[in-house]
Protein backbone atom coordinates (compact mmCIF):
# COMPACT_ATOMS: atom_id res chain seq x y z
CA UNK A 1 0.00 0.00 0.00
CA UNK A 2 1.09 3.49 -0.85
CA UNK A 3 0.51 6.26 1.89
CA UNK A 4 1.74 8.97 -0.60
CA UNK A 5 -0.90 11.55 -2.68
CA UNK A 6 0.94 10.76 -5.95
CA UNK A 7 -0.78 11.74 -9.39
CA UNK A 8 -4.26 12.02 -10.37
CA UNK A 9 -4.78 8.88 -12.45
CA UNK A 10 -2.86 6.11 -13.93
CA UNK A 11 0.83 6.33 -15.28
CA UNK A 12 -0.42 8.64 -18.37
CA UNK A 13 -2.80 10.90 -16.18
CA UNK A 14 -1.45 14.50 -15.90
CA UNK A 15 -2.54 18.02 -16.95
CA UNK A 16 -3.03 17.83 -20.31
CA UNK A 17 -4.63 14.18 -19.77
CA UNK A 18 -7.05 14.58 -16.57
CA UNK A 19 -8.74 11.25 -15.37
CA UNK A 20 -12.38 10.35 -15.67
CA UNK A 21 -12.72 9.74 -11.77
CA UNK A 22 -14.96 7.26 -10.25
CA UNK A 23 -16.01 7.87 -6.98
CA UNK A 24 -17.50 5.07 -5.54
CA UNK A 25 -19.28 4.87 -1.66
CA UNK A 26 -22.04 2.46 -2.09
CA UNK A 27 -21.24 -0.74 0.01
CA UNK A 28 -21.05 -3.56 -1.92
CA UNK A 29 -22.31 -5.96 1.34
CA UNK A 30 -25.62 -4.47 0.84
CA UNK A 31 -26.06 -2.89 -2.61
CA UNK A 32 -24.88 -3.95 -6.28
CA UNK A 33 -24.18 -0.45 -7.56
CA UNK A 34 -20.71 -0.70 -5.95
CA UNK A 35 -19.45 -3.51 -8.36
CA UNK A 36 -21.39 -1.97 -10.97
CA UNK A 37 -19.30 1.27 -10.74
CA UNK A 38 -16.72 -0.58 -10.95
CA UNK A 39 -17.47 -2.20 -13.78
CA UNK A 40 -18.57 1.00 -15.52
CA UNK A 41 -15.00 2.20 -14.84
CA UNK A 42 -13.41 -0.72 -16.44
CA UNK A 43 -14.95 -0.40 -19.39
CA UNK A 44 -13.93 3.31 -19.56
CA UNK A 45 -10.45 2.10 -18.83
CA UNK A 46 -10.50 -0.21 -21.48
CA UNK A 47 -11.30 3.03 -23.78
CA UNK A 48 -7.33 4.28 -23.13
CA UNK A 49 -8.92 6.73 -20.94
CA UNK A 50 -7.14 7.23 -17.37
CA UNK A 51 -9.32 6.26 -14.97
CA UNK A 52 -8.80 7.07 -11.09
CA UNK A 53 -10.74 4.86 -8.90
CA UNK A 54 -11.66 6.25 -5.66
CA UNK A 55 -13.28 4.15 -2.77
CA UNK A 56 -14.42 5.79 0.26
CA UNK A 57 -16.76 4.49 3.43
CA UNK A 58 -18.02 1.58 2.93
CA UNK A 59 -17.15 1.03 -0.52
CA UNK A 60 -13.59 0.12 0.51
CA UNK A 61 -14.81 -3.62 1.27
CA UNK A 62 -15.16 -3.78 -2.75
CA UNK A 63 -11.11 -5.11 -1.91
CA UNK A 64 -12.52 -7.64 0.46
CA UNK A 65 -10.50 -10.85 0.41
CA UNK A 66 -13.70 -12.81 0.94
CA UNK A 67 -16.48 -11.52 -1.79
CA UNK A 68 -19.13 -14.38 -0.95
CA UNK A 69 -20.73 -11.92 1.45
CA UNK A 70 -20.67 -9.19 -1.18
CA UNK A 71 -23.50 -8.45 -3.77
CA UNK A 72 -22.39 -9.78 -6.91
CA UNK A 73 -19.23 -11.34 -5.29
CA UNK A 74 -18.06 -13.20 -8.15
CA UNK A 75 -18.62 -10.21 -10.46
CA UNK A 76 -16.27 -8.25 -8.48
CA UNK A 77 -13.38 -10.76 -8.24
CA UNK A 78 -13.36 -10.94 -11.80
CA UNK A 79 -13.67 -7.60 -12.62
CA UNK A 80 -11.13 -5.97 -9.97
CA UNK A 81 -8.88 -8.49 -10.88
CA UNK A 82 -9.19 -7.29 -14.26
CA UNK A 83 -7.92 -3.53 -12.52
CA UNK A 84 -5.04 -5.47 -11.12
CA UNK A 85 -3.86 -6.45 -14.28
CA UNK A 86 -4.32 -2.88 -16.04
CA UNK A 87 -1.64 -1.72 -13.23
CA UNK A 88 -4.77 1.02 -11.97
CA UNK A 89 -4.58 1.65 -8.45
CA UNK A 90 -7.32 2.11 -5.96
CA UNK A 91 -7.10 4.95 -3.70
CA UNK A 92 -9.09 4.22 -1.26
CA UNK A 93 -9.90 6.61 1.56
CA UNK A 94 -7.67 6.24 5.13
CA UNK A 95 -10.21 5.68 7.16
CA UNK A 96 -12.48 3.27 5.66
CA UNK A 97 -9.82 0.89 5.32
CA UNK A 98 -10.90 -1.89 7.28
CA UNK A 99 -8.64 -3.71 9.97
CA UNK A 100 -9.63 -7.09 8.86
CA UNK A 101 -6.37 -8.87 7.90
CA UNK A 102 -7.43 -10.67 4.96
CA UNK A 103 -9.04 -7.17 3.16
CA UNK A 104 -6.81 -6.55 -0.17
CA UNK A 105 -5.38 -10.30 0.13
CA UNK A 106 -5.14 -9.90 -3.40
CA UNK A 107 -2.66 -7.16 -3.19
CA UNK A 108 -4.30 -4.54 -5.58
CA UNK A 109 -2.23 -1.76 -5.64
CA UNK A 110 -3.76 0.65 -3.13
CA UNK A 111 -3.07 4.29 -2.27
CA UNK A 112 -4.50 5.42 1.02
CA UNK A 113 -5.62 8.68 0.35
CA UNK A 114 -7.01 11.73 2.85
CA UNK A 115 -10.88 13.26 2.48
CA UNK A 116 -8.75 16.57 1.07
CA UNK A 117 -7.00 14.72 -1.22
CA UNK A 118 -10.12 13.44 -2.54
CA UNK A 119 -11.27 16.45 -2.61
CA UNK A 120 -8.52 17.43 -4.89
CA UNK A 121 -8.63 14.11 -7.19
CA UNK A 122 -11.90 15.46 -7.99
CA UNK A 123 -10.85 18.80 -8.71
CA UNK A 124 -8.19 17.53 -11.09
CA UNK A 125 -10.69 15.46 -12.87
CA UNK A 126 -12.46 15.31 -16.36
CA UNK A 127 -15.41 13.45 -15.78
CA UNK A 128 -17.16 12.20 -12.85
CA UNK A 129 -18.77 8.97 -11.75
CA UNK A 130 -20.37 9.04 -8.41
CA UNK A 131 -22.02 5.92 -7.05
CA UNK B 1 -26.47 12.34 -20.02
CA UNK B 2 -26.23 9.15 -17.99
CA UNK B 3 -28.90 7.45 -15.77
CA UNK B 4 -28.15 4.76 -13.58
CA UNK B 5 -30.72 4.78 -11.29
CA UNK B 6 -34.76 3.44 -11.44
CA UNK B 7 -38.18 4.81 -11.72
CA UNK B 8 -38.75 5.38 -8.43
CA UNK B 9 -35.71 7.43 -7.83
CA UNK B 10 -36.06 11.35 -7.82
CA UNK B 11 -33.08 11.16 -10.74
CA UNK B 12 -35.30 10.38 -13.50
CA UNK B 13 -37.20 13.92 -12.95
CA UNK B 14 -33.65 15.95 -13.23
CA UNK B 15 -32.65 13.36 -16.00
CA UNK B 16 -36.15 15.05 -17.93
CA UNK B 17 -35.99 18.14 -17.04
CA UNK B 18 -32.58 18.60 -17.77
CA UNK B 19 -32.77 16.85 -21.12
CA UNK B 20 -36.27 18.54 -22.15
CA UNK B 21 -34.59 21.83 -21.11
CA UNK B 22 -31.28 20.89 -23.74
CA UNK B 23 -33.81 20.31 -26.75
CA UNK B 24 -35.37 23.17 -26.24
CA UNK B 25 -32.10 24.90 -26.24
CA UNK B 26 -30.83 23.25 -29.74
CA UNK B 27 -28.25 21.62 -27.85
CA UNK B 28 -27.18 17.59 -29.06
CA UNK B 29 -28.53 15.23 -26.40
CA UNK B 30 -26.99 11.84 -25.90
CA UNK B 31 -28.71 9.58 -23.02
CA UNK B 32 -27.53 6.98 -21.57
CA UNK B 33 -29.38 4.74 -19.81
CA UNK B 34 -27.19 1.95 -17.44
CA UNK B 35 -28.14 -0.25 -14.44
CA UNK B 36 -31.33 0.12 -12.87
CA UNK B 37 -31.71 3.30 -15.49
CA UNK B 38 -32.47 0.63 -18.32
CA UNK B 39 -36.18 0.57 -16.77
CA UNK B 40 -36.27 4.21 -16.90
CA UNK B 41 -37.54 3.09 -20.74
CA UNK B 42 -40.75 2.54 -19.35
CA UNK B 43 -41.39 6.46 -18.79
CA UNK B 44 -43.08 7.83 -21.75
CA UNK B 45 -41.38 10.80 -21.19
CA UNK B 46 -38.19 8.87 -21.91
CA UNK B 47 -39.71 7.90 -24.79
CA UNK B 48 -40.52 11.22 -25.90
CA UNK B 49 -37.09 12.59 -25.76
CA UNK B 50 -36.04 10.24 -29.05
CA UNK B 51 -38.74 11.70 -30.84
CA UNK B 52 -37.24 15.28 -30.12
CA UNK B 53 -34.25 14.03 -31.19
CA UNK B 54 -32.01 12.86 -28.62
CA UNK B 55 -30.18 9.95 -29.29
CA UNK B 56 -31.37 7.35 -26.87
CA UNK B 57 -28.35 4.84 -25.59
CA UNK B 58 -29.36 1.47 -23.50
CA UNK B 59 -26.71 -0.88 -22.01
CA UNK B 60 -27.49 -4.11 -23.15
CA UNK B 61 -25.61 -6.10 -20.50
CA UNK B 62 -28.21 -4.08 -17.41
CA UNK B 63 -31.06 -4.84 -19.82
CA UNK B 64 -30.02 -8.58 -19.69
CA UNK B 65 -29.08 -8.90 -15.94
CA UNK B 66 -32.70 -7.29 -15.33
CA UNK B 67 -34.36 -10.08 -18.20
CA UNK B 68 -35.59 -7.05 -20.24
CA UNK B 69 -35.93 -7.87 -23.40
CA UNK B 70 -34.13 -5.63 -26.24
CA UNK B 71 -36.84 -4.04 -28.48
CA UNK B 72 -36.77 -4.17 -32.11
CA UNK B 73 -37.04 0.36 -32.30
CA UNK B 74 -35.52 2.41 -34.38
CA UNK B 75 -35.01 5.27 -31.36
CA UNK B 76 -33.22 3.01 -29.14
CA UNK B 77 -29.98 1.91 -29.27
CA UNK B 78 -28.77 -1.37 -27.06
CA UNK B 79 -25.05 -1.18 -26.49
CA UNK B 80 -22.21 -1.32 -24.06
CA UNK B 81 -19.64 0.55 -22.03
CA UNK B 82 -17.84 1.61 -25.62
CA UNK B 83 -19.81 3.64 -26.48
CA UNK B 84 -20.33 5.57 -23.20
CA UNK B 85 -16.79 5.75 -23.49
CA UNK B 86 -17.31 7.62 -27.20
CA UNK B 87 -19.96 9.79 -25.02
CA UNK B 88 -17.82 10.67 -21.96
CA UNK B 89 -14.71 11.03 -24.44
CA UNK B 90 -16.60 12.94 -27.23
CA UNK B 91 -19.28 15.28 -25.69
CA UNK B 92 -19.16 18.95 -24.60
CA UNK B 93 -21.03 18.27 -21.22
CA UNK B 94 -21.38 14.79 -19.60
CA UNK B 95 -23.81 14.68 -16.92
CA UNK B 96 -23.55 11.09 -14.83
CA UNK B 97 -27.27 11.35 -12.29
CA UNK B 98 -25.95 8.22 -10.12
Amino acid sequence: MSGGAGGSGGAGAGPDNPPVVVLISADPRTSHRANEAMRIGLGITAGDNEVCFVLTGPAAHLLDGDTDDLVDGDDIAKFRATVKELGVPFRVEKTAIPDDPDWNAEGHEVIAVTRERIAELVRQGRRFLVF
Amino acid sequence: MLLSTGLEHPNLETAVGLSEAALARGADLYLYLIDDGVRALDDPRVRALAGRGARLFVCAYGCQKRRIPLEDADTVTYCGLVVLTDLINGTDRFIALN
